[in-house]
């Protein structure tokens, strides 16, 4: 396993700068996932990463050493893609086992055959071992491709999406599975995706792209509190942060153009008043939709609430976040 | 408007039974969701309501008159496919118009309706674009509005989310029921994403093997699950199941789970099942370092401002909701207590549900371990 490093890494396509000078450390033993919105340039750093792609400027380390000369071989690397590809004529097992069959590892039956179960009941997929390829569903092909690069011991794990395809119950199950396989090996793994619960519950670091720029790096937690832009605090959070001109609530910071508010951060009982729109029954929470000064705002209230679309109520924030006019961080 | 009620419905394909035995009401003006995995008849019980498919036998009462076996244009219901098909050669305008224009109306009618519907959708500016060049955003309103023009009397709505991305489905997903909370028009809608339906839907019907399970609003349904079926497929994390062995007594008011009596709502019913399983939702478990019932953590999931804590217990995995800033590390041994008022009970053999002297969660405030 081993550290990754990115310095002012670009790439553009014609006119598209798909990467802009991206530097980034990914730490030996790290689970960095890439989070932003399709096109913003997640899965080109990852294949950069892979040496799918050549960079434009920029150098890329792995193991302290540059890798830029590097074909995708030569890199130790095993990568996931968003589209499973598998050998249709072969069985699951053959299917994990072949590239423990590389003559270069020349590793022992023994051990193939005891990685390939460590990783079939990881995936839930040991009941299929002798399937054949194309006589599995979509979710179980995806999960026999993500099985195929977890039998290799690689510096570098890459993953684009591999969840994705996936319906939400196995989907909950093998973010689960992922971490704590992850973690047992001490592998690093970068793995991009665009679903914010997979990047909070997953990730060791979350970078936030934004056009082609890494925009923030740290952990979720820190991502989640402590965001640098109104891009970023969106990026996490369900509900969604609610932003509102700064003034609503009255003793606005200097340059502040925007207050955002988590919806668990607003305080019933005191203050401005808002009026309920729409009651949402999740199970778990309640969602209060309220519009504050004609502006909409998401709260949480209890699960069991009686209120009522049409009903006045009182609210002030705590711990609101500020940005100005350009959507930087002012406090 | 419409009620449209579902009296014993069934539907074979050849030996497949698609539907049987369905029995619910969709009131006049609600929005309704039909909920379960793919193949659970969700769909073709959608397309028996819209005449697209033919039931083998049982009644679809649309306000009262049976259209079981009326043809789909007898029925005045609009149906919005899960892909949305536009005319590619036409503007937006005459897209809309269309449904109306094939009617044979009145121009200046078409005009005046559709400049409503343009107005109820926000597209007004977009009316004489060409479809090509539509966002998938506005496309997907262009598509609603040819279904709303018409002002049937229900439509019926086929996973019309489906292929969005995360984000602009949720977007959507609240235009979809603010429109409908100005239009007010009966709404059907299918869908296997329970949040979904729990977000949308002034009710839901939860579907499995062809087979109705549960209707009811998503918070009863939530809270008072009728099948461990039910109890699984909604909520996320699901409800966690206990499972023990019995028997039990009627009254029992507890339930012996690896040696400790944890404390459950009184049995109100005679029961010969001999295994049962408690059921509990991860928020209404309490990490407590005292409670006799004990786990440990094996993984955590930041959400920010809660978190997802595993604990391997005698009784398998549980998830917990809890604080984010509660400290809980993998290894740690913690004690488990369940928020006894909450709890649900279910023969774990046929799955149903069991009856427990519960307060009807819908009057008191039971979610103690808020977010907070």
């Amino acid at each position: 396993m081993a550290e990754v490093v990115l310095q002012g890494v670009s790439k553009s396509f014609g006119d598209i700068d798909a990467v802009r000078n991206v530097t980034m450390t990914v730490p030996d033993g790290a689970f960095v996932v890439l989070l932003g919105p399709t096109g913003v340039g997640k899965t080109t750093t990852l294949r950069l990463i892979s040496g799918l792609e050549t960079p434009d400027a920029g150098d890329i380390l792995i193991g302290g050493r540059s890798v830029i000369a590097d074909m995708p071989a030569q890199r130790n690397i095993a990568m996931v893609f968003q589209q499973y590809s598998l050998y249709p004529h072969l069985t699951v097992r053959q299917n994990l086992e072949f590239p423990l069959r590389s003559p270069i590892l020349n590793t022992p039956q023994n051990q193939i055959d005891r990685r390939v179960a460590e990783v079939a009941e990881v995936l839930q997929i040991g009941h299929k071992l002798d399937n054949r390829a194309t006589a599995l569903s979509g979710g179980e092909m995806q999960r026999v491709s993500i099985g195929r690069a977890l039998v290799r011991n690689p510096q570098v794990y890459l993953m684009d999406e591999p969840l994705s395809s996936l319906d939400a119950k196995l989907r909950a199950d093998l973010r689960v599975a992922l971490k704590r396989i992850q973690s047992d090996l001490g592998s690093t793994l970068v793995y991009v995706t665009h679903d914010q619960v997979e990047a909070m519950t997953m990730a060791t670091h979350v970078g936030v792209l934004d056009r082609g720029q890494l925009v923030q790096f740290g952990t979720p937690r820190e991502i989640y509190e402590n965001p640098v832009s109104v891009y970023v605090a969106t990026r996490l959070g369900q509900p969604r942060i609610n932003t509102l001109p700064a003034g609503v609530f009255g003793g606005t910071p200097a340059r502040a153009t925007t207050i955002a508010l988590r919806p668990e951060h607003i305080r019933e009982g005191e203050g401005k008043p808002a009026s309920v729109t729409r009651v949402e029954h999740l199970g778990d929470q309640t969602r209060l939709h309220l519009t504050i000064e004609n502006h909409p705002l998401v709260t949480l209230v209890d699960a069991h609430t009686t209120l009522r679309p049409g009903d006045t109520i009182s609210l002030r924030p705590e711990k609101p976040l500020y940005f100005d006019a350009r959507g930087a961080r002012v406090i | 408007m419409a009620e449209i009620a579902i009296r014993n419905l069934r539907k074979e394909f050849g030996d497949f039974v698609a539907v049987q035995g369905s029995d619910f009401t969709i009131h006049d003006g609600e929005f309704f969701m039909l909920l379960g995995p793919s193949g659970c008849g969700k769909t073709t019980t959608l397309r028996m309501i819209a005449g697209l498919e033919l039931p083998t036998s049982g009644q679809i009462l649309l306000d009262g008159h049976d259209v079981a076996q009326m043809p789909a244009s007898a029925r005045d219901i609009a149906f919005v496919f899960q892909m949305f098909a536009l005319y590619p050669h036409m503007n937006v305008r005459r897209n809309i118009s269309y449904p109306l224009v094939s009617q044979g109306m009145h121009r200046a009618d078409v005009r005046q309706r559709v400049g409503e519907v343009a107005r109820i959708l926000g597209i007004e500016d977009i009316l004489d674009r060409p479809v090509g060049a539509l966002s998938s955003g506005d496309r997907q309103r262009v598509a609603l509005g040819r279904a709303i023009v018409r002002e049937p009397k229900a439509f019926l709505m086929d996973e019309p989310l489906g292929a969005l991305d995360a984000e602009f489905r949720e977007h959507m997903a609240e235009e979809l029921r603010a429109l409908h909370d100005r239009m007010g028009a009966t709404t059907v809608y299918v869908t296997h994403d329970q949040l979904e339906a729990m977000q949308m839907g002034d009710k839901i019907a939860v579907m499995n093997h062809g087979v109705v399970e549960q209707w009811g609003t998503p918070q009863d349904i939530y809270d008072d699950p009728a099948t461990m079926f039910v109890a699984d497929f909604i909520g996320s994390p699901p409800m966690n199941f206990l499972r023990f062995d019995g028997p039990l007594q009627p009254r029992a008011d507890s339930a012996p789970l690896a040696g400790a009596a944890v404390p459950m709502p009184r049995l109100e019913q005679q029961t010969h099942a001999s295994r049962f399983a408690l059921g509990v939702r991860p928020e209404h478990i309490k990490l407590d370092d005292n409670a006799a019932y004990r786990g440990q953590v094996v993984a955590t999931e930041y959400l920010g401002t809660t978190q997802i804590v595993t604990l391997d217990t005698p009784n398998g995995d549980v998830k917990a909701r809890a604080p984010s800033d509660q400290p809980a590390r993998v290894g740690d041994m913690t004690g488990l207590t369940l928020n006894t008022k909450t709890l649900s009970l279910f023969d774990a053999e046929t799955g149903a549900k069991l009856i427990l002297d519960r307060p009807h969660l819908g009057t008191v405030g039971v979610r103690e371990a808020a977010h907070g």
